[in-house]
């Protein structure tokens, strides 16, 4: 018995010596790696003024030549991968492809993780589709950490149709732009007021036909509904949703919130000073309100445990008459679903402190999502790539991208654009936002200019048009955060702060809710819990940002 | 030891040439465990750098403080203390009531005399353990929800009814006692087979001694299984702080982080959702240290009182 752990003891001791060594001999690969993009870009830009040269100015000619191949990251769309392996596989991306000339490799990294381990990884695809303002630093630190590669170089030759929309519009501009002035890559564009607000407060209209209601404008109006739903509509979970709809939704995006005077759970800035409204005092009367009706058992008693799902089974199942949603994969999806059955239900507007008081805010969105497609340093034909992912911004681009084929997915009914039944009626039974992901892009964030005539069909049934009308209705303009940028020297001690505090928040959030905590405790813990944990140096961090945002 | 005047290469040498065949098999364990346990944990240094993908695990720059910057900022966090005490209470009680109770059932089951009885309750027992563990939370889910069967089973004796997993004092509870469902039969199996090696003789001569069940139990069975238990007890412990990080994850939610928020779900938020590589690898390698010292604290101490130790 000795001899043999003495043996193995030398082995291990071998072994952790030659573990030590291999990493030693292994370094140098991967410090190198991402060191030549300054010789890299030298010769691209030689390249490309070759090319250009050719074409002139005129645009770009598809398809491209020489057939490149990219590989494509974009995070998982469960509506894509339902029906199709990868959106190279659906027929928009056989149309997209072929138009293009361009051969994809499309790889789907599911959520932030996902994509959290393709960085860390440094085996960066050619093509990155995502929202990188979330990354931590923003997408000026991205540029740094060698993640992405900067376009402007590339944009006046390979992607003179998105220049064309930049230039179009300075909001379009500051956004795409970063801390140090590089153009980012190709972002995703709501191109109307009309599409910035696609989610709300959703309610059962036939039942407050039914019980002689109106819709609720106050908090005490929708406490009344609840009880009657409750009490005569037999809904044992009058309202209902998830944490997100209920802390994202309605608190932070402010649907329930202008109700008692507080513009929205998460930052907000009144003439250009920067607010944090979960830090705010009028924060509490919200909570409180929350807290009466989780008491009540008015609101969802598993609201922190459950998930989407189960608040549209909720909903479709009569259990539920109120709860917050979207206007096409909500509303639309359960009106299809329940087609035929005795089922209504529609949007109304953000809850306001006083009857015909205009609410501060709502779910809305900035026209530049944050979501875009960016080239990667380890792209090596960056001009084909720039040249590949302007076609977004194409005329025929655009009619693909929001319609998908003419004569399949839709017609041109005097000069509109129309979905086909395919899309609308679709015969194998897909919900019209599952069709929609297998012919067009509209309904997704890509690289391309979203167009009011998708949202105009998506929502074309009375009920979500009626949701759009009472959602859109406020001043959240006046009060939305555009997408800043931490600077990159502060952006460590920011996502360090932010991150407690965040936890801390969510957490107080439904501790006070659920009556685990006092509400008493807002003042004597919370209010100084957050300022120990830093939230002034959050606000002033997010203040340098705006000011330098609004500067640019 | 006569070798002890030899140099360790002449001993390996002359080892080597007597059992080639030994150290050929050896091979591919060894190559194993170069390859995907020591080549990976160079990486830990980044939990002393600023960790940058784009220049590398090596071209990044140090942090600040000699390097430990990132342990400096854990140990002054706010939640430090917090996600401590809840790893180690969830380890310990997972420990002191998930161990004994697989012990517990194969006592249980070995007294058994009707062997279809005794295979049928063992296989209901240990089928939970094949249910994937996603497929387990939601059934934990549903059972402990307001409305859910062990809600209303709970309420028959005067506890209010509430979502248990919205409560941080349940959590504790929920997961060590689903643990024990889960995992109890499949548990049992080894220590079914260690009883029966048990020599037969020895229950004849207790019997003949005059002793009644509960004294065979405890007088032949119990000793005869006691090695085993123990080697399972030193693994166990050298695990003490890797507690179930998935089933944490797919049970908890904000509001009861309270005491359900551990080390290794911490560094997964901090790593994998908020992009802090460097700050989470600390938070990971402070665990690891302190499982290695948990280890070599238990080995030490179950040398000197029973003699079974791992090396």
């Amino acid at each position: 018995m000795k001899t043999v752990s003495k043996k193995l003891s030398l082995i291990l001791a071998a072994i952790t010596a030659a573990g030590s060594l291999s990493a030693c001999s292994d370094s140098p690969s991967s410090s190198t790696a991402s060191e030549p993009s300054a010789s890299e870009s030298s010769a691209a830009s030689a390249s490309s003024a070759e090319s250009g040269g050719e074409e002139g100015a005129a645009g770009v000619t598809y398809p491209l030549e020489g057939n490149p191949t990219f590989t494509y990251a974009i995070g998982e769309e469960a509506a894509v991968t339902v029906n199709a392996t990868d959106l190279g596989a659906t027929p928009f991306g056989q149309a997209w492809q072929e138009a293009t000339g361009v051969t994809l490799e499309v790889q789907h990294p599911s959520g932030n993780d996902g994509f959290n381990l393709l960085f860390a990884s440094g085996d960066l695809p050619d093509i990155i589709n995502w929202k990188f303002t979330t990354y931590s630093g923003g997408p000026t630190k991205a540029i740094k950490d060698g993640i992405i590669y900067p376009i402007e170089d590339l944009i006046e030759e390979n992607a003179p149709d998105l220049k064309a929309v930049l230039d179009s519009n300075d909001l379009y501009r500051k956004s795409t732009t970063s801390v140090d002035g590089h153009i980012v890559g190709f972002p995703f564009i709501r191109g109307s007021e009309y599409l910035l607000t696609a989610a709300g407060m959703v309610i059962r209209d036939d039942w407050l036909d039914e019980l002689g209601l109106e819709k609720p404008q106050t908090p005490d109006e929708l406490y009344e509904v609840l009880v009657a739903f409750r009490d005569e509509k037999g809904a044992t979970i009058p309202a209902t949703g998830e944490l997100n709809t209920i802390l994202g939704h309605w608190v932070n995006y402010g649907m329930i919130t202008s109700g008692f005077g507080l513009v929205k759970g998460d930052f907000y800035q009144v003439d250009n000073v920067v607010h944090y409204g979960r830090a705010e005092q009028e924060y509490k009367d919200v909570l409180a309100y929350l807290n009466r009706l989780y008491e009540e058992k008015l609101l969802d008693q598993n609201f922190n445990t459950i998930n989407s799902s189960t608040k549209d089974s909720n909903l479709m199942n009569g259990l539920s008459g109120v709860s917050g949603a979207s206007v096409g994969g909500g509303i639309g999806n359960y009106l299809q679903t329940m087609e035929g059955k005795d089922f209504s239900i529609t949007g109304f507007g953000p809850l306001v402190a006083k009857e015909g008081d205009k609410a501060k805010s709502t779910y809305y969105d900035n026209p530049v999502t944050g979501h875009m497609a960016v080239i990667t340093p380890n792209c090596e034909n960056k001009e084909a790539a720039a040249q590949f992912l302007n076609y977004g911004y194409t005329e025929e681009g655009h009619m693909l991208f929001n319609f998908g084929i003419e004569g399949e997915s839709y017609t041109m009914v005097d000069g509109v654009p129309t979905y086909t039944e395919l899309i609308t009626h679709n015969p194998d039974g897909w919900t019209m936002q599952q069709a929609l992901a297998q012919y067009t892009r509209s309904w997704a964030t890509d690289a391309f200019v979203q167009d009011e005539g998708y949202m105009r069909q998506y929502g074309a049934r009375p009920q979500q048009q009626e949701a759009l009308e009472s959602w859109t209705n406020t001043d959240a303009a006046k009060y939305a955060f555009p997408p800043t940028t931490i600077a990159e020297e502060n952006s460590a001690e920011y996502s360090k702060l932010w991150s407690d505090l965040n936890t801390y928040m969510d957490e107080m959030f439904v501790k006070f809710v659920t009556g685990v905590e006092p509400l008493d405790k807002f003042e004597t813990d919370y209010l100084p819990m957050l300022e120990q944990l830093g939230i002034d140096r959050v606000l002033e961090l997010q203040q340098n940002a705006l000011d330098e945002f609004n500067a640019r | 030891m006569p070798v002890s005047n030899r140099s360790l290469g002449r001993r390996l040498r002359r080892d080597f040439r007597l059992y080639y065949d030994a150290y050929l098999l050896i091979i591919p364990v060894v190559l194993y465990y170069l390859i995907f346990c020591y080549k990976p944990m160079y990486g830990v240094i980044i939990a002393f750098k600023d960790f940058s993908p784009a220049v590398g695990i090596l071209g990044s720059d140090w942090a600040p403080s000699f390097g430990f910057q990132h342990f400096i900022d854990f140990f002054g966090s706010y939640y430090f203390w917090r996600i401590l005490r809840n790893t180690i209470v969830i380890s310990l009680s997972s420990l002191i009531f998930g161990f004994p109770a697989p012990i517990i059932l194969a006592l249980l089951l070995n007294e058994i005399k009707s062997s279809a009885f005794k295979r049928i309750t063992q296989t209901i027992s240990y089928m939970p353990h094949f249910i994937s563990l996603v497929v387990v939370c939601s059934l934990i889910h549903i059972f402990t929800s307001d409305t859910g069967p062990v809600t209303a089973l709970l309420s028959l004796f005067g506890m209010e009814r509430v979502t248990l997993l919205s409560r941080p004092q349940y959590f504790v509870p929920v997961y060590v006692l689903s643990g024990i469902w889960q995992e109890v039969g499949w548990g049992a199996i080894i220590y079914l087979a260690a009883m029966t090696g048990i020599d037969q003789g020895l229950y004849e001569a207790a019997r003949i001694d005059g002793a009644n069940r509960w004294q065979q139990t405890v007088h032949v069975t119990l000793p005869g299984i006691l090695p085993t238990v123990v080697i399972m007890l030193l693994l166990r412990l050298g695990s003490i702080m890797n507690v179930g990080f998935e089933k944490i994850i797919l049970l908890y939610n904000s509001g009861i982080y309270e005491t359900a928020d551990v080390i290794s779900t911490f560094v997964y938020r901090k790593g994998l959702t908020d992009f802090q590589w460097s700050y989470s690898s600390a938070v990971g390698l402070f665990n690891s240290v302190i499982n290695f010292c948990l280890i070599l604290i238990f080995n030490r101490v179950s040398r000197k009182l029973s003699e079974v130790s791992l090396w």
